[in-house]
């Protein structure tokens, strides 16, 4: 029963992870067409 | 791996004309003053304390120029995805922004694998982490991001003072 509960965690955990994905991709897609400039502060640690 | 830590500040302005168009002016400030110009395959560095500025033709190493223009902002989710596998990676807060961290493996041997934190709101990313396979890493956080100001051509030209010399490294 246990191991049931898990495997549906990560079963659900794991198609809430790609339909973020694809949130975040849409989301690009969309920003992309209209990027042109940017400005902002910088950090770069090495 | 060397541990060497060292964290510079600056301001960036970046402009996208195409896919391949990409104008960058990088203007370090601290801990040393030093200004980064790049458009297409010429790269300039202007050191101000030596009063040089390096030239650098990038088109010896183009892949590292084709992962910065395919990973940077303007990138759509279609093209990442032809050039990546790419794996969701938790929310987290970068720079007091909600961001979704990706962790992209390159699907040709040119590209290096990285990290990238995409604003939720926006569309852009707010942190760049570019892993080498030694370990060591660059790591680029962007804050105060202006998406689409009114630049002109001046935001990406390197202003270099008289009397500075010019070197080639690569010659």
């Amino acid at each position: 029963m246990r191991l049931l509960q898990i495997a549906s965690f990560i079963a659900l955990s794991t198609a809430s992870f790609g339909a973020t994905t694809e949130a975040v991709m849409a989301n690009l897609d969309q920003s992309s067409g209209k990027f042109q400039t940017l400005t902002a502060n910088l950090t770069h640690l090495t | 791996m060397i541990d060497d830590k060292s964290t510079e500040v600056g301001q960036i302005a970046l402009k996208k004309a195409g896919t391949r168009d990409l104008q960058v002016l990088i203007n370090f400030t601290k801990p040393d003053a030093r200004v980064v110009a790049f458009r297409g395959r010429k790269a300039e560095i202007m050191y101000p304390k030596l009063k040089t500025v390096q030239e650098i033709d990038l088109g010896k190493r183009t892949e590292l120029v084709d992962q910065f223009l395919l990973v940077g902002f303007g990138t759509s989710g279609q093209e990442l995805q032809s050039n990546y596998s790419v794996t969701y990676g938790g929310e987290e807060t970068i720079a007091g922004q909600k961001a979704h961290k990706l962790l992209l493996t390159p699907r040709r041997e040119k590209l290096q694998a990285m990290e990238l934190w995409i604003a939720d709101a926006g569309g852009y990313p707010v942190q760049q982490k570019y892993v080498q396979p030694s370990g060591d890493y660059h790591l680029f956080t962007y804050q105060d991001v202006k998406v689409n100001p009114q630049l002109g051509e001046e935001a990406f030209k390197m202003v270099v003072p008289k009397g500075y010399k010019r070197e080639f490294p690569q010659k």
